[in-house]
């Protein structure tokens, strides 16, 4: 289990030829959208 | 002694693995599964693993041949959301892919999947990603493609799951070399796709009325007056029963042991053990229409008018496989015409086509309600006619000009992506030639005439470009004369695309080529100018490709309509049958 954006970076960075700069702003980014899609589906149940 | 090349091709290569990243609707799953079908029997050692939402994962984990399904991690609050996120990624790194395929539509989780697209890795990526811009970009050209026309708006012929079967196959073929030779003999779909599950079926319909025939009805995508097409199926083929599923309600649902309700909230399972003992399905846009494509029941499916009357976007996402009828209706949707067209078809092996669906129509008193509707049977294209699904229509209204330029963008897509085009002579063979349609392709062929025009005129300025961008290397010292002539050819090119747009206004069916133009400049790569250079010049060259194609056509279309001189012997020939 990796919960270290260093160590996460460092083994995307091992792959050899896709190595995204931006590791940390597309992991935040990514923790964003799942947690808005949580809450418009939790937001869609209680309307129901 | 080998050398080491020698030794690497004697050891068994390790499976490809590969990474489908759907995080889609229902839908999208459920039609992915049907490429991925087609994929695995073309690669059968290939390792399929798919990224889906929570949503997806009873479809995917029930099929034989997944090798893992893989879910977002779940239950984050703002205090752990980049822990828990960066965790599950780097237990998803550690798979090492070969390929990563993101195949998720133009939906509100596009963003999602680009994210997820961009951070894990793969040494060879296919679909949309996330740009350092936090804007949204395509590898490969056939993800462009999707953007430009299919999600564009723009009504082409290619289905979904034979765009993206095509992409990921393109990719392997490059990557992996030709499937085995064996592979691929078998059909695509099957009604045991899904591994059985055992389960109890719910209470009424285990004492349904034996010895009848089912249709399943999808409650969600049921028309207002579908209750009077059942009435019509109960009245007339007292061999059939009818099994409404899914959420929703059917208004006036007829009171018959024959009509059974499951409970709305019917699990994926339950419904899969349905449908295996179901004749046809009916139904509109619906999950359950591509559940049953991937289980081969048939289905009848209707669709609305949508942004125009008799509109074609539903063949991207219709039904897949043999079989399947569609009932297009131009305004609302009839019963009548729905009940004859279904019952002609529920009846072919009776008939084996001795009756034709017209003769069908006027037997039932409903002929007039075929000015209003349209009818298509789909069928899968032998591969020497190019493969795929394809909707042939079988009856109803004509609209020949729509046939026609939807044939032709298809066409485009197949030239320039696989390659392969079948021959005019035989495709304009088959067209049915009125004044209208020649009226409509003539002015049409102005249009085309123009923007070739401004493309061939754009294509030269980009290449002026190119050699001018190339002359310095380092971008950033340049004489004023250069600068200014790069300023120049830049100002042009935006013109001509701003010229394109206003013959476009003037002729919207041309608009797809300016949609697939500015897609491929969206996705410029290079970081050079005469690297962005050679792309646009690339970007325009296929515009050409297209635009020569669609001359070839409006010429060869005009020319089949000119008046020909026919040979006496011939036409007396020709009278002699008359009077016979």
């Amino acid at each position: 289990m990796v919960a270290d954006i260093e160590l996460l970076q460092g083994k995307i960075i091992q792959d050899p030829d896709q190595r995204p700069k931006n590791t940390l702003q597309l992991v935040e980014e990514l923790a964003l959208e799942i947690l808005t899609a949580e809450e418009l589906a939790v937001a869609a149940r209680e309307a129901v | 002694m080998n050398t080491p090349v020698e030794t690497a091709r004697q050891e068994p290569r390790r499976p490809l693995e590969l990474l489908i990243v759907q995080m889609g609707s229902l839908s999208e799953v459920l039609r992915s599964l049907m490429a991925l079908k087609a994929v695995k029997q073309l690669y059968p050692a290939i390792r399929v693993r798919m990224l889906v939402r929570s949503e997806g994962v009873d479809p995917v984990s029930r099929v034989e041949w997944m090798d893992e399904v893989l879910t977002l991690p779940q239950g984050l609050n703002r205090e752990n959301a980049l822990q828990s996120v960066a965790s599950w990624l780097g237990t998803v790194v550690e798979r090492k892919f070969d390929i990563l395929a993101n195949w998720t539509g133009n939906g509100p989780t596009s963003r999602m999947a680009s994210i997820a697209t961009s951070l894990i890795p793969a040494i060879v990526k296919l679909g949309d990603h996330f740009r350092e811009d936090s804007s949204q970009g395509s590898f490969d050209a056939w993800s462009m493609y999707r953007h430009a026309w299919s999600q564009g708006g723009v009504e082409q012929d290619i289905h979904e799951t034979d765009l993206v079967t095509t992409q990921l196959l393109t990719a392997l073929q490059i990557h992996a070399g030709e499937p085995a030779q064996d592979a691929g003999n078998h059909q695509v779909t099957s009604r045991y796709f899904f591994k059985t599950v055992s389960l109890e079926s719910p209470d009424n319909w285990t004492r349904r009325p034996k010895g009848l025939k089912w249709v399943a009805i999808s409650a969600s995508s049921a028309p207002t007056r579908m209750s009077e097409w059942m009435e019509r199926v109960l009245r007339r083929n007292p061999d059939y029963g009818m099994v409404v599923v899914g959420p929703g309600d059917i208004r006036d649902l007829p009171d018959s042991p024959r009509v059974i309700r499951l409970d709305p909230s019917t699990g994926f399972d339950t419904t899969l053990s349905v449908f295996s003992q179901c004749a046809w399905l009916c139904a509109g846009a619906d999950p359950l229409v591509d559940l049953a494509s991937l289980v081969n029941l048939r289905v009848f499916y209707s669709t609305g008018p949508e942004v125009r009357e008799f509109g074609l976007k539903w063949a991207e996402t219709g039904p897949y496989g043999n079989g399947h009828v569609v009932l297009a209706a131009s305004k609302e949707w009839d019963p009548d015409a729905a009940y004859a067209a279904w019952s002609y078809y529920q009846s072919e092996w009776f008939h084996k086509n001795s009756l034709t669906l017209q003769g069908h129509f006027d037997h039932l008193g409903c002929n007039r309600q075929l000015e209003t509707v349209q009818i298509y049977k789909s069928r899968i294209r032998p591969s020497n006619e190019g493969g795929g699904v394809c909707y042939e229509q079988t009856a109803g209204a004509i609209r020949e000009f729509e046939a026609w330029i939807y044939r032709v963008r298809g066409q485009m897509a197949r030239a320039w992506f696989c390659g392969w085009l079948p021959e005019l002579e035989q495709e304009a063979a088959k067209l049915t030639l009125s004044s209208a349609l020649i009226k409509r392709i003539r002015s049409l062929r102005d249009s085309v005439q123009v923007i070739s025009q401004i493309v061939g005129g754009a294509s030269g300025t980009a290449r002026e470009l190119e050699t001018l961008a190339s002359r310095n290397r380092n971008g950033h010292l340049m004489t004023v004369e250069d600068r200014e002539a790069i300023e120049s050819c830049g100002k042009k090119l935006l013109e001509m695309e701003a010229l394109i747009g206003r013959v476009t206004r003037v002729e919207p069916e041309l608009e797809c080529l300016l949609k697939w133009y500015r897609q491929r400049i969206h996705n410029l790569e290079s970081q050079t100018l005469s690297g962005m250079a050679k792309e646009t010049i690339q970007a325009l060259d296929l515009m050409i490709e297209g635009m020569d194609l669609l001359n070839a056509w409006t010429t060869k279309t005009l020319e089949l309509a000119r008046p020909r001189a026919v040979d006496s012997s011939q036409a007396e020939g020709r009278g002699q049958g008359l009077t016979n």
